[in-house]
């Protein structure tokens, strides 16, 4: 016990004098290191002035009271991938959340536990994603908190991130508001984010052009409730992939969904990938598409918004929702005119996926 | 789930790493052979794979992958008239990357 | 691609019509299982044609017994299991290697390279590699044995659980189950052992072969060409995979299989014991034999009660037919392996909809 007191003094001690290259469990303790911490690390990358009174709580003027809230904790592994990293999947993930609810995200709450350890540098790298995605969707980190945790205690980072978002008065979603006839559309093509994470990982790696399709989706969202009144319901598909998303809809609306192999869209790389594992790429998680259900006669205009936008380039009409038998189902029309059922995935998908 | 421990053997058991399919194989070209390890790629994904039970494979051949092992040459016009993988594989050879369906 | 399905269709439709009886096609490999459900195949089909799913899932012919032992050697403190993934849920009458890794020293591998390759970084303790398959899976094996034995790496095993396809089918045939007019026979497996092997299958039995490759309208053509022979009163072997397959198969990997096993009597779940139907390692290489290493015996299991995988690996039942299926058994909570595989039959009718 004494040994551990003086090893921890003498850390602390070094601190003072040099910069730390890692975090140590001090950093989280509230006191000068955690202020050092913030000051030196965390502000910069996040730049904004309600966050840098850090104040116990952020003090946020909305001009509506119809507001849409939500969390996510994210703990991909690894942390850094091609197309994006956590800091990236912790502003997208929770802004997309509010996109889809119809819903024009403001600011976020960022949570950090970090495990003693993890080095100035990648800690660094994450903050600055996360910085810049903000920036970059028009949302501000605007309060947070950081604690740490013995080595062992969490792997290497693990990261919360709330947020609010202003309802849209033009959005109006709901499975009630879905109609026998409407068509699904998806904003682009399927499964590059969960190949992306498999083909990183240790025994499995391969050499591979896949890239994580994560962004942010507001701006797409947006336009899409301004110039468009037929908008039913939306979902971004995330973990469990197209498959957990349709058999939501299903299932909460009590109307079936067809929809037509041939319509999705899958890159060839990720579909040589899946099929290489022996994966279905229904099956696999997305971090920048959404699932929308609209009115068949304002389908081709939102399809058209969409392409015209970068993160809908290749949107597609993929299904319509209809009559339901005995219980509600989504039934896909494969490539051959076969059909089967989607089923929504077990729910034993990759662990660590976003 | 665990994860990598100091000194430690990485242990992880990640169920559905695989899509557990006992016959799975899949063509794709050799891009590098030392020996009987190799390099091949399908659709620009890029795995390793060994030609011990294919002795006669060369550099630039066209084999069938299964659990690491090349098992077999692919007859390329035999291929084209019934495996419709074909029709993408010399399409993504000429074009760039694109979007199917 | 399409108008050559409507052929395919058009002949089976016809012969179906001509025989005005119910055709019953068997396929031996759970990835044709998997495909024919995934590009909704039966859906495509005449009524008077049935296709069956036969004991073509490795994993699912396994005997209780063997996925004891693996349990057994998973709870050692000296091992590290390698396996390929489907074996990770099946359970044996304790548990899975799921449950029971959260001991942590259960790594899936997609070849037996990388099995090697852990021995190799983990020199303190055994790597047991968990040799399930048939036929296609069986040289990657024997590969990896022969390269522990030549390289001394002297801490890998195997727990042979290999499987021969034909004498599995000679198996069905012989005994309660006449009712297989035809079989698709599995397009990977013929590859290692050739086309040619299924021959003694339509010479001793009358029934036709095909070798189908695994991409829907393969499986159609196959299905057709099938269909033509019953329709025309004949039993031929013919291979419809010709880009990969040829009549003598991968010899380089029979000598493999060859040189490092022989062929013995077997338990396959269902079927009861089959001669010459299992690999094991044959005695200069019994070191890298699990079984022998660790002085274990596969001891035939007990059936869950209720539980038919038997009678459904047979094809004389369809999953519905099953009382536990979809109630007690299902991919969440499986009971028997052909729900826990991928592949097994109850996994794919479940998965893909079919729940009566």
């Amino acid at each position: 016990m004494c040994g551990m007191v003086q090893i921890r003094a003498k850390e602390i001690e070094q601190t003072m004098t040099n910069d730390p290259k890692k975090v140590l469990l001090a950093h989280g303790g509230g006191g000068l290191l955690t202020s050092r911490l913030i000051q030196d690390h965390v502000l910069p990358a996040l730049e904004n002035d309600t966050l840098a009174a850090l104040g116990d709580s952020a003090h946020l003027e909305l001009d509506s009271s119809r507001i849409c809230f939500t969390t996510d904790g994210y703990v991909v592994k690894p942390l850094f991938f091609p197309g994006g990293d956590i800091g990236k999947l912790a502003v997208c993930g929770t802004v997309n959340d509010l996109a889809v609810a119809g819903s024009r995200p403001v600011a976020l709450a960022l949570s950090l536990i970090i495990e003693e350890g993890l080095e100035f540098d990648v800690l660094d790298r994450i903050l600055r994603s996360i910085g810049e995605t903000a920036r970059e969707n028009n949302v501000s980190v605007v309060t947070g908190d950081t604690k740490t945790v013995e080595r062992g205690s969490a792997d290497a980072i693990f990261i919360t991130t709330t947020g609010v978002g202003v309802k849209l008065m033009e959005a109006n979603l709901g499975f009630d508001r879905i109609e026998i006839g409407d068509k699904v559309l998806i904003n682009g093509t399927i499964g590059d984010h969960g190949m992306t994470i498999i083909s990183q990982r240790e025994g499995i790696s391969f050499d591979s052009p896949l890239e994580s399709d994560c962004a942010g989706l507001a701006g797409l969202t947006g336009a899409l409730f301004e110039k468009v009144s037929g908008i039913k319901f939306m979902r971004d598909a995330t973990r469990g992939g197209l498959a957990a998303v349709l058999s939501e809809t299903a299932e909460g609306s009590g109307k079936s969904v067809s929809i037509s192999e041939t319509a999705i869209p899958v890159g060839p790389a990720v579909q040589a990938a899946a099929d290489m594992l022996g994966f279905d790429v229904l099956n696999i998680a997305n971090e920048g598409k959404f699932v929308a259900v609209v009115s068949a006669d304002r389908a081709e205009e939102c399809l058209s918004i969409c392409r015209d936008h970068p993160l809908g380039t290749d949107a597609a009409i993929i299904g319509e929702i209809v009559p339901t038998q005995d219980a509600p189902l989504v039934k896909l029309t494969t490539r051959i005119g076969g059909t089967r059922i989607v089923q929504t995935p077990y729910g034993r998908e990759l662990p660590r996926i976003c | 789930m665990h994860r990598r421990m100091a000194g430690a053997v990485d242990v992880v058991t990640e169920v559905e790493v695989t899509g557990d399919d006992m016959c799975l194989a899949v063509p794709a070209r050799i891009i590098e052979l030392d020996a009987d390890r190799a390099v091949v790629d399908a659709m620009g994904n890029r795995w390793k794979a060994k030609t011990t039970l294919l002795p006669e494979a060369k550099l630039g051949d066209l084999v069938l992958v299964h659990a690491g092992f090349a098992i077999s040459l692919v007859d390329e016009e035999e291929a084209k008239k019934t495996w419709e993988l074909f029709a993408e594989i010399s399409k993504f050879d000429e074009t760039p990357n694109r979007v199917s369906g | 691609m399409l108008d050559r399905i409507a052929r395919a269709q058009h002949v089976i439709g016809e012969a179906c019509t001509k025989l005005n009886r119910q055709i019953t096609i068997m396929e031996v490999c759970g990835t044709h299982t998997v495909s024919i459900f995934r590009h909704g195949i039966r859906s495509t089909l005449p009524a008077g044609l049935k296709l069956l799913s036969g004991p073509g899932c490795p994993v699912c012919v396994t005997d209780q017994g063997y996925i004891d032992v693996v349990l057994e050697l998973a709870g050692r403190d000296d091992c590290l299991i390698a396996t390929y993934g489907d074996m990770i849920r099946v359970p044996g009458s304790a548990g899975s290697l799921e449950t029971r890794s959260s001991r942590g020293n259960v790594r899936v591998v997609l070849s037996t390279d990388d099995a090697l390759t852990l021995a190799r970084e983990n020199p303190d303790m055994t790597v047991v590699f968990i040799a399930v398959g048939f036929e296609t899976t069986a040289p990657a094996t024997a590969v990896a044995v022969k390269e522990a034995a030549d390289q001394g790496v002297e801490n890998f095993c195997i727990l042979s659980g290999h499987k021969l396809v034909i004498p599995a089918m000679r198996a069905l045939l012989g005994g309660k189950n006449d009712r297989v007019d035809a079989f698709l026979c599995p397009g990977h497996v013929s590859v290692i052992i050739g086309s040619h092997a299924f021959a003694e299958i339509v010479d001793d039995f009358q029934r036709p072969c095909v070798v189908a490759g695994f991409e829907p309208l393969q499986i159609i053509e196959s299905l057709a060409e099938i269909c033509r022979q019953l329709s025309a009163g004949s039993a031929e072997l013919k291979s419809m995979y010709g880009a990969v397959v040829s009549e003598a198969g991968n010899t380089a990997a029979q000598k493999m299989i060859a040189e490092c096993f022989d062929a013995v009597d077997g338990c396959w779940r269902g079927l009861g014991n089959i001669p010459q139907s299992t690999l094991v390692l044959k005695e200069e290489y019994a070191r890298f034999d699990a079984f022998r290493r660790f002085g274990v015996e596969d001891k035939p299991g007990e059936e869950s009660s209720g539980c038919r995988c038997g009678e459904v690996l047979c094809g004389l039942i369809e999953p519905p037919e099953c009382a536990l299926f979809g109630t007690r058994c299902s991919p969440e909570e499986p009971i028997g392996p052909c729900m826990v595989s991928s592949e097994g039959t109850c996994a794919a009718w479940y998965k893909y909809g079919q729940r009566k």
